[in-house]
């Protein structure tokens, strides 16, 4: 690595192999903190460590400016992009300016860098040389703060400081992943200072002791003596202790020795920070500057030498000679040359395109003009791609004379604080903006009056105030003769537009357009930022109108543009969008992490107007849990927030939301007293259609349960009309239901029906089994009514589902209270059709009968002793022997009484019959009779709805399974004969070994089992799965042990995996089997095969 | 400037927060008052809000330790809806000002105005009156803590008038001014006398919030209560 992110140039370093062993050890860590005192060696031990590790690192020399967040930030990043090569250019889109909130520039930064640093494809060294630079109460300091804090897992990082940096690392945390060098650690020990000196002089052992002695080892002393011994040749002169102190004095002694024309270059190129030659040249004249430069690197004193690719080499002379050099450059040139130079150095960075150079130059020259002219250049260019800080630096180092009548420095210096400066900001901006109109400087009165607009909604400002903005700034573009001219400054006008009437004035739908003309300038001349923010403006146009469907759409867009969405705004938009439909979904649990998720980015970044729709997700997802009271006191909050605001928008959604809640709780006159309130704060042209139209909605709702039937379709037929025209298809949904119920109310049934059937239709093609509005009875009323009228419906599983959904209590309630009104004609008629209604309320029952006999009601086995003798539960399973399905009667009477004659066999019968169903249902409505088990024209059935069987399923699925294996879909099969089996756990009714009328059945089946097995078996042959198929004959072994095939099955599969003694094992036990149990032999065949194995 | 709220609704706390840091102010938060008063330690905000019904230590005690320790900072108390009672107790003890829930906007900018010009004044000001004529009208002027020790300043001033029927007096009230409980009976008692002399009152340059405690004093009954201008 080279450049200006390069580790220093190492050049004849003695190698510290006791340090880099420690360094070795813990490299697994992440934090590397090298502390140690000026000249202690820190970067030439780090540079040479990763030198002869070959491990390429990213070297940032900190300075003061990097205190400052977005300056350091701009540094790592610019720094990444050069070690990463292209690609990452648009790495730092991400981390844009705010747009909904107040800037925490630092948190953006904070979160930027990390997520970076984690998308990196490969690991990164990192080392912050001279970070003693940054103050502990910066940002930058914050920002590193925040790096060191995050676990990376393949990135190290070095930080070498002259003190110990107090970073707020939690100690567990900094001893797992830290590793520290502190100074005591870097003193040179005896055999290094031998190494030291052994390499460049003939120094004796005991003069060597005596350095060691004298300097403690410390890397300075033992350069400063090596010079001193280069020029005397003795040791004569030392002093007693050679101490960072003491460097003044003896860097003046080696420094008095050196050549006039050589102090006078070195004095000269301590002015700039990084010595360039063409720099060093340019201000020292006529002097060879890399001889000089070069012949110090190579006696290391105090220099660090980096290589560029492109340009050649660059120098950093060590923070203590360089202050050393400054110091005499004063004294012999005097102050006002000093400036002359930090002048003409600020002049060759500027003609070198290098401004921010230039302008750190100008400063240190007082030299204002030339700061404002490049201001006057840059500024704006700054401005847009958001680096405020340097503008800060400049402006604040000018005189203020200098700034209060020049529009542009009072304009960028009060975007300097943008935001974060409050009010002070509006005097400011409109300073700036009367300054712009005195010179009828266009692109200054656009930007001026955005960026006051922006200022008045930040501050809250009353909505006149904010409109009255709004209306000049409209004037303006209006009265602007050339359209094709300052388009950034009109598309940043625009969406400042939008934001005034969005988040101001409450107008969203001339939000929403002033955004689209903004993103519409914005894509024109290719500017992703404006197109973002106008975005963003404009997706939160949507939330605040309700208008979720398009805030989604807009969202698709923005997640694009901002690197799949790490954006704080979108992410903190995208949740509340999300959390909308989890609430319409009744996915309440997702709501409730999602509303975790959008209150700590709303918070961390400030985000002040999500704020008030995050309050409302809140109340509404606490409407819909029950816990009403936490609900109140939410909406309670929202309109605490809209009195603090001094806009009564959201006090009209609290009314809204608090009528809803009324609603819920059934108490109906305090839930229209206040959707009477939402009503009249919620009007229809300025909040948008939504929020009007769904206040009606729920007015319609609550009038229909005070039964003001009338007033009720008032509300609910415009508002039907505009969410159809909108495809709001939930909305429409609970609307037709709701008129419908009140059609039926009014006895209109055949209006009635058609709305209830365009509600259904449209929940069941869009498969809502939750609304939110309509909760609790209505639906069970919808359904139930149905019902009645129609006894089916066209989408039968929908209403099927939706009914499970519902409380069996109240659906059960509520055809009491129907079959209680429907005239006598009517009545058998309106049973049958809420029969299949009625049979979906009892618990499932699942009859058990391969292995042990069970009958399951829901998940809860009957205790046999509710039958009340044998014979019910005999009869049942007679019923099931069957088949189950339309038995005669006669075939049961004569399993269970074959003696019996016709008459006591049938009185038996219905004695048992009525037992058994009395027992499965104890409790069965009277009008609906007995569900299980039906009896009609003397044939007995199980209700195949109701009741299941597992032998049914056994037999269902050995069916499915060979058909699929014809379909060569095997693994289908497999797993399907591995379910049949599964449910094969012993022998139909195991219970009843004497019944003969069982036997012939429980064979029929056992042979279907082992037929299964050995299909399955084959079938995992043929696939050359061969564990599996030996686990499967034996597995036919166990259910029949004369099944010969599956010795001989067995036999090949062990032969063919080289198993020949576990085939002979088979074999001998197939013999013995046979011998022993049948007295017989095994098949010839048995016998071959045998023969076969044992030849091979 | 650094500001410090105490509440114990969450839900305030996070509205202050973001609303402050809109205002340009660095916001910190403490959901009850020993909380507060240790962050109050370390950060030594020039503005502190404090709700006055906290559990355990509530705001009246927040703010007689804050000013114990002697640091200069402005004290608002949040009260709730119309309790005047609590506000003035809060006035008793040295509050700066005090602000009711529901918070509107106009009384929280008051509040914070009215903080942040007492912030460029000098502490602990002695009351003081001071008048001057204009044509038949009187004007005078009312600096520092108003409580019930200015009564002879009062009579003094009663005693030294010679005013007319129809006379108008004008109270301007000090940037810097503040009243405690008896300060706001020896007012009343005041303005309830010239009133008696048919002698109009008008009282100019009310904070927002002294406004509203006047009101709920009855006062408007006998004066005419002006608020101060702020950029609102």
């Amino acid at each position: 690595m080279t450049g200006p992110y390069g580790p220093p140039h190492i050049l004849d370093a003695v190698r510290r192999p006791r340090l880099f062993s420690l360094l070795d050890q813990h490299f697994h860590r992440q934090n590397f903190f090298i502390t140690g005192q000026a000249a202690q060696g820190k970067s030439t031990l780090v540079a040479s460590y990763l030198q002869d590790s070959q491990k390429k690192a990213l070297w940032f020399h900190l300075c003061p400016d990097d205190n400052e967040d977005v300056k350091l930030f701009d540094r790592l990043l610019a720094g990444i992009t050069s070690f990463f090569g292209t690609g990452l250019e648009d790495i730092g889109r991400f981390i844009p300016s705010a747009t909904l909130g107040t800037e925490k520039d630092l948190l953006r930064y904070s979160e930027g860098i990390s997520l970076m640093l984690k998308d990196l494809s490969s690991p990164l060294i990192m080392v912050l040389d001279d970070a003693e630079n940054l103050e502990e109460t910066s940002s930058g300091f914050e920002l590193i703060n925040g790096i060191l804090n995050t676990r990376f897992y393949q990135h190290k990082f070095f930080i070498l400081s002259r003190s110990t940096l107090p970073f707020n690392i939690p100690r567990l945390k900094t001893e797992h992943h830290g590793f520290f060098l502190k100074n005591e650690d870097l003193f040179f020990t005896l055999d290094e200072t031998k190494a030291f000196f052994h390499e460049k002089y003939r120094v004796e052992d005991s003069d060597i002791e005596r350095i060691h002695r004298i300097t403690d080892g410390w890397a300075g002393g033992l350069t400063l003596v090596s010079e001193s011994l280069r020029h005397s040749g003795g040791l004569s002169n030392l002093p007693e202790k050679v101490s960072s102190e003491a460097f003044d004095y003896f860097s003046r002694e080696i420094y008095k020795t050196l050549p006039e024309s050589i102090r006078e270059f070195l004095r000269v190129t301590s002015i700039p920070d990084i010595i360039d030659l063409d720099m060093a040249n340019h201000i020292a004249e006529s002097v060879d500057g890399l001889a000089i430069l070069a012949t110090l690197e190579k006696r290391n004193l105090f220099i660090q030498r980096m290589d560029f690719d492109d340009q050649g080499p660059k120098f950093k002379y060590h923070n203590l000679f360089r202050d050393f050099l400054l110091h005499d450059l004063v004294k012999t040139r005097g102050l006002n040359q000093v400036k002359a130079l930090y002048h003409k150095a600020g002049q060759f960075s500027w003609e070198k395109k290098n401004p921010e150079d230039a302008m750190n130059y100008f400063i240190k020259a007082e030299a204002f003009s030339d700061i404002i002219r490049i201001l006057k250049v840059k500024g704006a260019d700054y401005m847009i791609k958001g680096k405020m800080s340097g503008l800060e630096k400049w402006i604040s180092c000018l005189p203020d004379l200098l700034v209060v009548d020049d529009p542009w420095l009072v304009f960028f210096l009060t975007m300097t604080r943008r935001i974060r400066g409050g009010k002070k900001n509006i005097r400011d901006f409109q300073r700036a903006l009367t300054l712009f109109e005195e010179n009828r400087d266009i692109r200054g009165i656009l930007l001026a009056v955005g960026y006051l607009i922006e200022a008045a909604v930040f501050i809250r400002e009353p909505s006149s105030v904010i409109l009255k903005w709004i209306l000049r700034a409209e004037a303006y573009l209006e009265a602007m003769p050339e359209k094709d001219r300052f388009i950034w400054a009109r598309g940043l006008l625009w969406q400042q537009i939008g934001l005034g009437y969005i988040a101001g004035d409450g107008n969203i739908p001339k939000g929403v357009s002033a955004c689209r003309n903004a993103i519409l300038l914005g894509t024109r001349i290719n500017n992703d930022d404006l197109v973002l923010h106008a975005s963003i403006t404009m997706a939160f146009g949507h939330v605040q109108a309700g208008d979720f469907a398009n805030a989604r759409q807009m969202l698709v867009k923005i997640r694009s543009m901002t690197r799949e969405g790490q954006h704080p705004e979108f992410r903190a938009l995208k949740n509340i969008v999300d959390i909308d439909f989890a609430l319409k979904s009744g996915l309440l649990d997702d709501a409730g992490r999602l509303l975790i998720k959008s209150e700590q980015d709303i918070e961390k970044f400030g985000l002040i107007f999500l704020y008030p729709s995050f309050v409302e997700a809140g109340a509404l997802f606490r409407v819909y849990s029950g816990r009403f009271d936490e609900a109140l006191q939410m909406a309670d909050h929202l309109n605490d927030f809209s009195i603090l605001e001094g806009n009564d928008f959201y006090k009209g959604i609290a009314h809204r939301i608090k009528a809803l809640l009324f609603l819920k709780q059934k108490k109906i006159a305090a839930a229209v007293h206040e959707i009477q309130k939402a009503l009249d704060a919620l009007d229809q042209l300025r909040k948008g259609d939504i929020h009007h139209f769904l206040t009606q909605q729920l007015a319609g709702i609550i009038y229909f349960e005070t039964k003001d039937f009338i007033k009720a379709e008032g509300f609910l037929s415009p508002s039907r009309d505009y969410f159809e025209s909108i495809s709001s298809d939930l909305n429409c949904a609970e609307n037709y239901l709701i008129s419908g119920l009140i059609s039926w109310e009014q006895n209109d049934t055949r209006q009635a029906l058609l709305f209830l059937h365009r509600g259904l239709s449209i929940a069941s093609r869009e498969g809502y089994m939750f609304f939110p509005l309509i909760s609790g009875k209505i639906p069970v009323r919808v359904i139930v009514i149905w019902m009645t009228a129609q006894g089916h419906f066209p989408e039968e599983s929908y209403l099927h589902n939706l009914s499970l959904k519902c409380d069996p209590s109240l659906v059960m309630e509520e055809m009491d209270r129907v079959l209680s009104l429907v005239r006598p004609k009517e009545r058998d008629r309106v049973i049958e059709n809420l029969r299949p209604l009625y049979k979906l309320l009892l618990p499932a029952i699942r009859i058990e009968t391969l292995g042990r006999f069970n009958i399951l009601c829901g998940q809860k086995a009957l205790d046999s002793r509710i039958f009340e003798g044998v014979r019910p539960l005999l009869l049942l399973k007679s019923i099931v022997l069957h088949g189950s399905r339309d038995i005669p009667k006669e075939i049961l009477m004569d399993d269970l009484w074959p003696q019996a004659d016709l008459a006591a066999g049938e009185k038996n019968f219905k004695i048992n019959l009525h037992r058994l169903r009395k027992a499965l249902e104890p409790e069965a409505k009277k009008e609906f009779g007995y569900s299980y088990i039906v009896q009609k024209a003397g044939l007995v059935s199980l209700d195949p709805i109701l009741v299941t069987l597992d032998v049914d399923e056994f037999l269902s699925f050995s069916v499915q399974a060979a058909e699929k294996e014809k379909n060569n879909d095997f693994d289908t099969a497999l797993d399907l004969y591995d379910k049949a089996a599964e449910l094969y756990k012993g022998d139909y009714f195991n219970e009843e070994p004497y019944l003969e009328w069982i036997s012939r059945k429980r064979d029929l089946l056992r042979a279907k089992y082992i037929e299964v097995l050995e299909k399955k078996a084959r079938l995992h042959e043929e696939l050359d799965q061969i564990q599996k198929a030996v686990e499967t004959w034996k597995r036919i072994l166990d259910a029949d042990p004369y099944s010969e095939s599956a010795y001989q099955n067995l036999m090949i599969l062990y032969a063919d995996s080289g198993q020949k003694n576990k085939a002979r094992e088979v074999f001998e036990e197939c013999i013995l089997v046979f011998r022993n149990e049948l007295g017989a032999e095994p098949d010839k065949e048995t016998f071959n095969i045998f023969d076969k194995i044992k030849s091979r | 400037m650094k500001i410090l709220v105490i509440d114990d609704e969450k839900p305030t706390l996070s509205m202050f927060r973001l609303f402050l840091t809109a205002y340009g102010y660095e916001v910190y938060t403490a959901e009850d008052g020993e909380k507060g008063l240790a962050l109050f330690d370390e950060i030594r905000p020039g503005i502190v809000f404090t709700d006055i019904r906290m559990p355990g230590l509530d705001g009246l005690e927040v703010l007689r330790r804050i000013r114990k320790t002697g640091i200069p900072s402005e004290v608002i108390v949040i009260t709730g809806h119309g309790d005047m009672e609590k506000a003035v107790e809060a006035l008793d003890r040295d509050a700066s000002d005090f602000i009711n829930k529901p918070v509107e906007r106009h009384a929280l900018s008051s509040a914070l105005a009215r903080a942040e010009k007492r912030r460029q004044m000098p502490r602990d000001l002695p009351f003081e009156l001071s008048e001057t004529k204009k044509d038949r009208n009187l004007i005078v002027s009312l600096k520092g803590k108003l409580s019930g020790s200015a009564r002879p300043s009062f009579s003094l001033l009663m005693k030294s008038l010679n005013l007319e029927n129809g006379t108008e007096v004008v109270l301007i009230f000090n940037d810097g001014f503040s009243i405690d409980k008896s300060g706001i009976t020896l007012l009343m008692e005041v303005i309830q006398t010239l009133k008696q002399k048919n002698i109009s009152i008008v009282m100019e340059n009310l904070s927002y919030n002294y406004l509203r405690i006047f009101q709920m004093a009855g006062m408007d009954k006998f004066a005419t209560l002006k608020e101060a201008l702020t950029d609102d």
